[in-house]
């Protein structure tokens, strides 16, 4: 059993397939994926008691609310929560910015499995390790 | 045109050409004329003719020669005049009227050269202003150029950011998607006894051209959003040491051998350390690419007045003259595999920092590229 089994994840991301890879790689490692597109169902998620996520997985650009208010909702409503922020328009600004606002990592896509499983396992370990 | 219109032109021509061709030319016109006034007596005036030679003398040797044939006109009518058979009751008036016709041409030379100077000052002074205006306009067709390129790389540049950024979506679908097809056929292969070996290949070969994919994206998204340059007062040796034994291993992989020669007394820069390191990465990439045999790669630095001189330096195939011509222009490139931006982000890179960067080459022996950067406090 990895150290990611039974992990619960949201996924948020509107581009459908990557959602669906990304759901599929770590469903693959034990996680228990909630995957969605669209931003403000992604908020419902985070703000129904009745769920409990150890980890957020966003995209920055999406129709509707950016990954960002996504991120500030998380850290505002559960400040334990990192969250990984995935996207295809970074720059080392936008970069910069994320992980001042709190991201526990950037990643720009495209990113492999390995890279994935890898900064998903560093920000479910114990909190006594640092951030990147 | 008659014939002594020719004859005429063609003297004057000539004596235009040289001040002492004019000016001997002038002294012989007026002895010609001396002869004239002597053998045609006192009956026929042949006195204006004496302007002929001083005007000469004066328009093309100057004020000095003017006067002097003026002089010498005058001695000579002064001749020709008392041994002419003239006979005037008092023998000054002979010397009187030379003195009088000396006045004369002095006159008319002064007047005359004042306004050749001016004449010559104005031509000069058109002549300067045209070329200062060719030269404006030249400069603002260049400008204009200039703009026009720059306007047409800054709409390449971001069409191609935007490009670059949608294609990274679906890139990282498949990304992700390739991971587990492989991960599937290993299970599914295996199952079936069967060796999973070329499904393999074949999915790390696909997995190289998305890395590929990847790596052209990246480099034009640098290009086209290269950020503000943080810059810090540092040593080039302490940078340049530390760096390139990191890519010392590289280097010996691809059998070059490296030499740095960096001055320890080379006053500091106010760099961007990470871009300035990128820009001469990319330089020894180059010149990676001119040894595919091996050979030798120099790194040096020096000092140039105001400037730090940072020189890498290759024994490589060197480069043809249109390889030089278009070394920096964004998107040419020599290579099956380039992109045609490396060269380009380092110039864009150096021109950041205030400095430039130029080449040296010669086919079959080697390139040396040389980066000028200010000196953190000049000279």
């Amino acid at each position: 059993m990895n150290e990611l089994h039974d992990k619960s994840v949201l996924v948020v991301d509107d581009d459908e397939g990557m959602l669906l890879a990304m759901n599929k790689v770590l469903a693959g490692e034990g996680c228990r994926v909630t995957a969605v597109s669209d931003p403000v169902a992604a908020l419902n998620e985070l703000a129904d008691p009745q769920k409990r996520f150890d980890l957020v997985i966003t995209d920055l650009r999406m129709p509707t609310f950016s990954g960002r208010g996504v991120m500030g909702f998380a850290s505002a409503a559960l400040p334990e929560l990192p969250v990984i922020i995935i996207t295809a328009f970074g720059t080392p600004d936008v970069e910069a910015q994320s992980l001042r606002l709190g991201a526990f990592a950037f990643l720009e896509k495209p990113v492999d499995s390995a890279q994935l499983i890898e900064v998903v396992t560093r920000a479910l370990m114990p909190p006594t390790v640092g951030k990147t | 045109m008659s014939g002594i219109d020719l004859l005429v032109k063609t003297v004057v021509a000539r004596f235009a050409r040289s001040r002492t061709a004019a000016t001997v030319g002038a002294v012989g016109l007026a002895v010609v004329i001396g002869v004239l006034d002597y053998l045609t007596g006192r009956e026929w005036a042949v006195s204006a003719f004496y302007l002929l030679p001083t005007c000469l003398a004066g328009w093309v040797a100057g004020r000095a020669a003017g006067l002097a044939v003026g002089f010498v006109c005058a001695v000579v009518w002064f001749f020709s005049d008392r041994f002419g058979g003239s006979t005037y009751p008092n023998p000054l008036i002979s010397t009187w009227n030379a003195i009088m016709l000396l006045v004369f041409f002095v006159v008319v030379v002064w007047s005359l050269t004042a306004f050749h100077d001016s004449h010559v000052n104005l031509e000069q002074t058109v002549e300067r202003r045209t070329a200062a205006l060719q030269a404006e306009i030249e400069e603002r067709k260049r400008l204009e150029h200039a703009k026009l390129q720059a306007e047409r790389l800054a709409v390449v540049g971001s069409m191609a950011a935007q490009v670059a950024h949608e294609i990274r979506n679906p890139l990282g679908a498949i990304f992700l998607n390739l991971d587990l097809v492989g991960k599937e056929l290993g299970v599914l292969v295996n199952s079936d006894t069967r060796s999973p070996d070329e499904c393999q290949a074949l999915l790390r070969e696909i997995r190289s051209q998305v890395w590929r994919i990847r790596q052209v994206l990246q480099e034009y998204l640098r290009f086209a959003r290269m950020p503000k340059p943080e810059r810090a007062v540092l040593s080039l040796k302490e940078l340049l040491e530390e760096k390139l034994n990191f890519v010392r291993p590289m280097l010996d992989q691809k059998r070059v051998e490296l030499k740095m020669a960096l001055d320890p007394d080379l006053p500091p820069v106010h760099v961007d350390s990470g871009q300035l390191w990128e820009a001469v990465l990319n330089l020894i990439r180059n010149a990676l690419d001119a040894m595919p045999d091996g050979g030798s790669l120099a790194v040096t630095t020096r000092r140039n007045s105001a400037d730090a001189l940072v020189c890498v330096t290759d024994t490589g195939r060197g480069m043809s003259e249109e390889e030089v011509r278009n070394l920096f222009v964004p998107f040419f490139t020599t290579k099956s595999d380039g992109t045609g931006l490396g060269l380009a982000y380092t110039q864009q890179i150096i021109s950041e920092h205030g400095g430039r960067i130029d080449c040296d080459t010669a086919r079959g022996k080697g390139s040396t590229f040389t980066i000028h950067l200010p000196l953190a406090v000049p000279a």
